[in-house]
């Protein structure tokens, strides 16, 4: 009996000390452990889980289990522990408490020698912190998703290969999809990029952003031409930036259609171009008609003060007609020069409407006139392969043509006979028939360094180097409004002091 | 006409600076003076007069012209004198006979 007393303390004693130890273990433990029986009446608890309530472990055993933590008379629904029960293995779930905190718990039955249930463990931990952070990320990821989609400019994520990995709803509208899953993530920096092939630089252009990006460590902002998915150009303002997304370094575009912008600029750029091209243009007309209708007077005023001088001297007499003639031939002078002045105002200033017109009629109409208004001198005009009719597409400045060439051809002739001979044919270019008029004459000729110069007045040509008359210049620009040509050539080739051959086609008209 | 009204010849004709040159160069009688316009094609006045001036037996130049800044340019040269336009006959004659007495 005294050795069963012994035998009974020495087990006594062991079993205190596992069950210190068992205690000491889970006591430790920074879970919330409870054992509770089939009906939710706390058995055991540690103190994690006492702590839970601000309550002491002894205040807690024989208490339900809802009603300390869920301050309720009811089993919770979706309790893990009661689950654990009903299907008799380990179950786990997420419980939230009224007051807020949100615990992880899982429920083990708990089975006696016959493997009967007789409670459940429940180890529970605290997962509030852990939830408020996946709450605060999710509205963190959704505010800026949010932000992103929301945004009136576009936002492209790439990856450092150049690739689009990601894109808000305006970058679709950028590009006039809507399908950005299959018509624009995937895509390759060069493919939105609309260079042309003869700028196509040599170092990719992801390449030079991303090292750029990378040597200065901030953002870069630069414009470029964009593809549009449904074809067409548009151009984009981009601020282009480094950023981290995770662990992983992306390139972060946010671009602003500025095409009408760009457009604007353009219209403004060619508007401020012609409108400096007119005021030089006015500018260089000026001075040429200044300085032209101050020879023109100048020639007056001498010729007028000889006659003068003859009269009162009574010397020199016979030379007055002359002196006379040379009045009248720089009052014509000067006629042609106004009316030409104001023709060229005409065509520089306004789109002249063109229409079927008959030239041979013309033509002779200004041949009459031409020998009419020079009597003085002796003139032959020639019409060599004269058709009955022709017609082109012209205007009432068509006759300026036909006068400014005739009268240089009188004008600049020094022989007693002025010889002028228009020669007719037909030539086929590119599947357009043209009309070819040739005015030959005998002429002073023309410089060959003056050969091109000679319609150009009124261009780029530098003032000093220019010599009397816009009459050229005109023609030049009638006949390119008529969509023709004009040329000037020797005579006789490699002789320009034998005369010269003005050269002018037109598209015929049926 | 104006110049042979006063009784002086004319030698020679140019159009342009070029012309002027080759003309001068071509003739055995060489005129007294040369009477220079400015605005002209191929070469112009101030450029001619340049390549003259330099010339081991340099001509007499007369140059007129109507434009102030060319004034400034050729009288820079040296060796020439300056008529502007608008001018009188008789100026132009008293010009002539001044530069010729000058020789």
């Amino acid at each position: 009996m005294k050795d069963d007393n012994a035998q009974k303390n020495g087990f006594g004693s062991i079993l205190k000390k596992y069950e210190k130890e068992k205690a000491l273990v889970l006591e430790s433990i920074s879970e919330l452990i409870v054992f509770q029986d089939i009906k939710q009446n706390i058995l055991w608890l540690n103190k994690t889980a006492a702590d839970s309530v601000e309550k002491t472990q002894e205040e807690l055993i024989g208490e339900k289990c809802y009603s300390v933590w869920h301050n309720s008379n009811k089993i919770c629904v979706n309790c893990p522990v009661v689950a654990s029960l009903k299907i008799g293995e380990p179950t786990s779930g997420e419980i939230s408490t009224p007051e807020g905190r949100t615990f992880f718990i899982r429920g083990f039955p708990v089975r006696d020698n016959d493997g009967k249930i007789i409670g459940t463990v429940e180890v529970a931990r605290n997962i509030t912190k852990l939830k408020q952070t996946e709450k605060n990320l999710i509205e963190s990821e959704e505010r800026y998703r949010n932000l992103f989609e929301s945004s009136p400019y576009s936002i492209g994520i790439f990856d450092l290969d150049g690739t689009l990995i990601d894109c808000n709803k305006a970058t679709g509208k950028l590009l006039s999809t809507h399908n950005l899953e299959n018509h624009i993530i995937g895509k390759h920096f060069r493919e939105f990029w609309a260079y042309h092939e003869k700028d196509k630089p040599n170092i990719s252009l992801f390449e030079g952003i991303l090292n750029k990006l990378k040597k200065d460590r901030e953002t870069l902002e630069f414009e470029f031409p964009i593809n549009r998915s449904t074809g067409g150009v548009l151009w984009a303002h981009a601020i282009a930036s480094l950023i981290k997304l995770g662990s992983e370094e992306r390139i972060r575009f946010i671009v602003q259609d500025i095409t009408e912008r760009k457009h604007a600029e353009q219209v403004l750029e060619t508007s401020e171009i012609k409108y400096r091209e007119a005021y030089n243009r006015i500018d260089f007309y000026k001075d040429i008609f200044s300085h032209d209708i101050n020879n023109i007077f100048q020639n007056i005023h001498s010729s007028v003060e000889l006659f003068d001088l003859n009269t009162e001297q009574s010397i020199n007499m016979e030379k007055n007609d002359e002196l006379l003639d040379i009045i009248r031939e720089q009052i014509k002078r000067g006629t042609n020069l106004v009316s030409n002045v104001r023709r060229l105002s005409e065509i520089e200033n306004k789109d002249l409407t063109l229409q079927k017109c008959e030239i041979i009629k013309v033509l002779k109409k200004v041949i009459d006139a031409l020998i009419k208004v020079s009597k003085k001198r002796e003139i032959n005009v020639q019409i060599q392969n004269e058709p009955k009719e022709v017609y082109i597409k012209a205007n009432e400045l068509l006759p300026d043509i036909f006068e400014n060439l005739l009268i240089n051809a009188v004008r600049h002739n020094q022989n007693s006979l002025v010889e002028i001979l228009i020669k007719f044919s037909r030539v086929v270019k590119d599947g357009v028939n043209f009309i070819k008029l040739e005015f030959i004459d005998n002429g002073i000729g023309i410089f060959p360094e003056m050969k091109e110069k000679i319609f150009q007045r009124g261009q780029v040509e530098k003032k000093d180097k220019v010599g009397l008359g816009l009459g050229l210049t005109l023609v030049k620009k009638i006949i390119e409004n008529y969509n023709g040509q004009i040329w000037v050539e020797d005579k006789v080739a490699g002789d320009y002091t034998r005369g010269s051959n003005f050269i002018i086609k037109f598209p015929e008209e049926v | 006409m104006m110049i042979s009204t006063f009784g002086f010849t004319v030698v020679g004709k140019a159009n342009n600076g070029k012309e002027a040159i080759e003309k001068y160069n071509a003739l055995t009688n060489k005129p007294d003076v040369i009477l220079m316009d400015h605005r002209m094609p191929v070469q112009n006045g101030i450029d001619t007069s340049i390549i003259l001036l330099k010339l081991k037996k340099p001509p007499k130049i007369i140059f007129i012209s109507a434009d102030k800044s060319v004034k400034t340019r050729a009288l820079a040269l040296k060796g020439l004198t300056f008529i502007e336009k608008p001018f009188s006959v008789t100026a132009l004659h008293d010009e002539i006979i001044k530069v010729l007495g000058k020789s």
